[in-house]
């Protein structure tokens, strides 16, 4: 008979049946998976994190584990090996980091909840979607003037603050009904786009502890006032950290708006699985060129990020193209959309 | 049950119904295949269920009551005119056989398995031709037909007793003779001497039992050589004649030749498997020169849509490897991604007391060169050994000095083919010493031995002597 999953020395690695069929299932191979149990067990976190290209993880795990593990050496010196294997793409060379104390003082703060979902999010989103951004201004110089005067007269009133956020979402989803590629999802596994008839805009928010996308559904049938109403809400109470998980869920579009913090453009990655993102630079006054006059503006810069898997540059130049048309006057975008 | 000539066409046949064939087949019906099963005999169920484990099991228990019953006179238990009826014991055996093979036709028919009944050998490697007529095509087989007695040498009468003849309990004979010292050879023995036949083994290798390691046979033969009238090892047979009804046997023993005479003879040297005759030779399905056929992990033959699994492939000749590997070899076909992959095949001897042992044995670490740390306990130690009077025994375990992984477990004594089990988890999980030491075992039970082997390998004990 074989000897499967047999060591160097010949006895075979240590796992329960249930690891070994997880690792046959993920094809990983067990027997350069270090395991972190007592004896040098593999356990399924072992494979699963070996899996996700995770031999830095384990490694940190390992040295804090006192016990000598009969597969510590070859997880030391493999890991590079290691991690090659785990993500099979060439030159990608996950080494452990150095110690950076040896430098000078560190902190040193473990990768928990919000920051670690960031990070898986963004990871997979980078690796995964061939990434396009495309940029452009839009002209709100009479958008904003529209804005300013409904806003004085509503403020106070809940949904009364009228941001311009709320303006570009209802811009944005007159955008995607008229082109869907930007309201899809690409499944991979089954070689699928699946377009979405329903419009849940997302929009980013700091919440100091990390991001959140606070999610608005049915845009399509919401005024722009039940919108700003809902930004205001759902920002709240992700800053408080009460946002309920289901007014995260279901997004098929996000809006990431840093300009009030600052900032002349901005490349966003897209929120996996949706297939574009648009961010929202800062509104300055600037001098441009109309009619031949240099005359000052409020210009907004925009950049949508896009999955060039389900859209081209021609299908993104249009879709900003509209935006920016929209945006740029205020009847157009309250009579077409 | 489907009989003979048909021709037909199906996704999954299965050659043979023994507990390989049968567990592939209803593993397979429930994975949604649509099976076959082709079966020579009768009725479903093997050697296993009915001329083997089963039969053999249900006569040792009653040999087992009965050796229990004449031993508990210290106990102030005598219990008087015991005789034991094997007319009867036969009938209660056939009983439990015919029961049993009866559960495996309806689990099969329940999941609309068709049983074929007839001889089935390859015509090529997609078809097989069924004796007595028709032809099965098929897109996926797998080969069960287990394995049959090593046929006898030449100059052997061939009216000696196999194991199925012993199984009959046709009579009880006045003396019998075992040829061959394995486990089948002394199971039978020991029945046959608990019936009241003086029973003699005879054994060609210096030792009993050879796979396994020593200090458990040793416990073992020391209590059996009290029921047998001759346990002969490093002894050759050179010729089995009739004579008066019996046999004359001629036994070489160092250089000497001697003549003994046995009414009966049973025949135990080993087993071959059915790969001869079933036209493997018009398939590219790999056979080696002792009629194993080649398998990978996936229990697949040199033929990829071929599979062999159970006594016909690789590894020990047992019922429970057979069932794992149907399963490997159904759930394969249904395109899962399984292995044969165990570290741990119990060994079980129905012996009197019973020896098991799986995983590492400390012969093999000692041919591997491996160093191993063991820790043995004897039963003589524990409360329960010592209450129900069988104190002969003990239980080791084999354990990686480095890291404490179990590697092996060996057991003689009573229930030892119970409590084994708890030895195999332990090496497929990949326990450690620790994981038994702090595992509470049910006290007054044997349970305990295994936890205190484990103490003992891991030096942590209490319940033995130390010197201070
Ligand atoms: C006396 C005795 C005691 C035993 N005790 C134990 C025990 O305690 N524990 C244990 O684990 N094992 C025991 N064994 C071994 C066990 O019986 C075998 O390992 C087991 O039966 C193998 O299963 P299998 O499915 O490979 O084949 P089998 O059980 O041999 O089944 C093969 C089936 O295929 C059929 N067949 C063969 N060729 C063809 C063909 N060409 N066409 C159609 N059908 C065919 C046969 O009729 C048979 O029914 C014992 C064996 C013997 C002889």
């Amino acid at each position: 008979m074989t000897q499967p999953n047999s060591t160097v020395s010949g006895r075979p690695v240590p796992a329960a049946p249930a690891t070994r069929r997880l690792a046959r299932e993920l094809g990983v191979d067990l027997t350069l998976v270090p395991g972190t149990g007592p004896g040098g067990r593999v356990t399924p976190a072992d494979v699963q994190a070996f899996l996700a290209g995770g031999a830095l993880n384990v490694q940190s795990v390992q040295s804090a584990t006192p016990a000598p593990i009969a597969a510590a050496g070859l997880a030391v010196e493999g890991t590079t090996r290691l991690a090659a294997a785990a993500s099979a793409i060439p030159f990608l060379d996950l080494e452990p980091l150095p110690d950076f104390s040896l430098q000078g003082p560190v902190e040193v703060e473990p990768l928990r909840s919000i920051r670690r979902k960031v990070a898986r999010k963004m990871v997979t989103s980078m690796i995964l979607v061939p990434h396009v951004a495309h940029m452009d201004d839009a002209d709100v110089t009479e958008l904003e003037e529209f804005r300013l005067k409904m806003k004085a007269r509503r403020d106070g009133e809940p949904g009364g603050k009228l941001t311009l956020l709320s303006f570009v979402i209802r811009a944005i989803t007159a955008g995607l009904r008229a082109a869907p590629a930007f309201n899809a999802s690409l499944d991979p596994f089954r070689e699928e786009i699946v377009y979405k008839k329903y419009y849940n805009i997302g929009f980013a928010a700091d919440t100091g502890k990390g991001l959140v996308v606070p999610v608005i559904r049915g845009t399509d049938v919401k005024s722009i006032r039940e919108i700003s109403r809902e930004i205001e809400e759902k920002a709240a109470l992700a800053r408080e950290g009460k946002l309920p998980l289901e007014d995260m869920q279901g997004g098929t579009f996000t809006i990431t708006n840093v300009g009030p913090l600052g900032g002349t453009a901005l490349i966003p990655t897209i929120n996996y699985p949706e297939v574009a993102i648009l961010g929202m630079g800062r509104v300055q006054e600037k001098p441009v060129v109309r009619d031949g006059q240099i005359v000052i503006r409020k210009i907004l810069p925009l950049t949508l990020a896009f999955d060039h898997r389900v859209a081209d540059g021609a299908d993104a130049a249009r879709f900003v193209g509209e935006l920016v048309r929209n945006l740029s006057d205020p009847n157009l975008l309250l009579l077409d959309t | 049950m489907v009989m003979g000539s048909l021709n037909t066409e199906v996704e999954v046949v299965v050659i043979g119904s023994g507990p390989g064939g049968y567990v592939a087949a209803l593993r397979l019906a429930d994975l949604g295949k649509e099976v076959m099963v082709v079966e020579e005999r009768e009725r479903p169920g093997g050697v296993c269920l009915l001329e083997g484990c089963i039969p053999s099991k249900s006569l040792i228990n009653a040999i087992e009551l009965s050796e229990a019953a004449k031993g508990a006179a210290r106990l102030g238990l005598t219990f008087t005119g015991m005789k034991i009826d094997h007319v009867k014991l036969r009938e209660w055996t056939d009983g439990v056989v015919a029961q049993l093979s009866g559960g495996v036709k309806t689990l099969l028919q329940k999941r609309g398995v068709d049983i074929v009944h007839g001889r089935a050998r390859f015509q090529d490697s997609h078809s097989l031709a069924i004796e007595g007529g028709g032809t099965i095509a098929f897109k996926q087989c797998i080969i069960a037909t287990g394995s049959s007695l090593n046929r006898l040498p030449a100059g052997i009468d061939q009216s000696v007793w196999s194991s199925a003849d012993a199984l009959k309990l046709q009579e009880v004979p006045g003396s019998l003779l075992v040829v061959g010292g394995g486990y089948i050879g002394l199971e039978l023995g020991l029945v046959y001497a608990g019936l009241g036949s003086e029973v003699s083994v005879v054994e060609f290798f210096p030792r009993l039992l050879m796979g396994a390691d020593h200090d458990l046979v040793d416990v073992m033969v020391k209590q059996v050589s009290k029921r047998l009238h001759a346990v002969m090892t490093d002894s050759k047979v050179k010729g089995i004649e009739p004579r008066d009804g019996g046999f004359d046997v001629e036994i070489e023993h160092e250089g000497k030749t001697e003549k003994q005479h046995y009414d009966r003879v049973l025949v135990a040297i080993g087993r071959r498997p059915n790969t001869d005759d079933i036209g493997l030779e018009h398939t590219k399905v790999k056979v080696d020169d002792k009629g194993v056929i080649e398998t990978d992990g996936e229990c697949r033959t040199a033929e990829p849509h071929i599979y062999a699994i159970g006594d016909v492939s690789h590894g020990p000749m047992l019922a429970h490897k057979a069932s794992r590997e149907g399963k490997v070899a159904a759930e394969s076909i249904a395109g899962h991604k399984v292995e044969f992959d165990n570290r741990a095949i119990p060994a079980v001897v129905f012996t009197d007391p019973e020896i098991s042992w799986c995983g590492l044995t400390e012969r093999r670490a000692e041919e591997l060169g491996v160093t191993v740390n063991v820790g043995r306990f004897p039963l003589s130690a524990l409360g329960r050994a010592r209450a129900i009077g069988h104190t002969e025994g003990l239980v080791k375990v084999l354990s990686e000095p480095e890291t404490d992984l179990i590697l092996g477990v060996g057991i003689v004594g009573p229930h030892a083919s119970e409590l084994i089990a708890e030895g195999a988890l332990a090496i497929e999980m990949g326990a450690t010493l620790a994981d038994l030491t702090e595992t509470i075992h049910p006290h007054p039970t044997l349970s305990e031995a295994l936890m205190e082997a484990a103490e003992m390998a891991a030096g942590t004990a209490v319940h033995v002597f130390k010197r201070s």
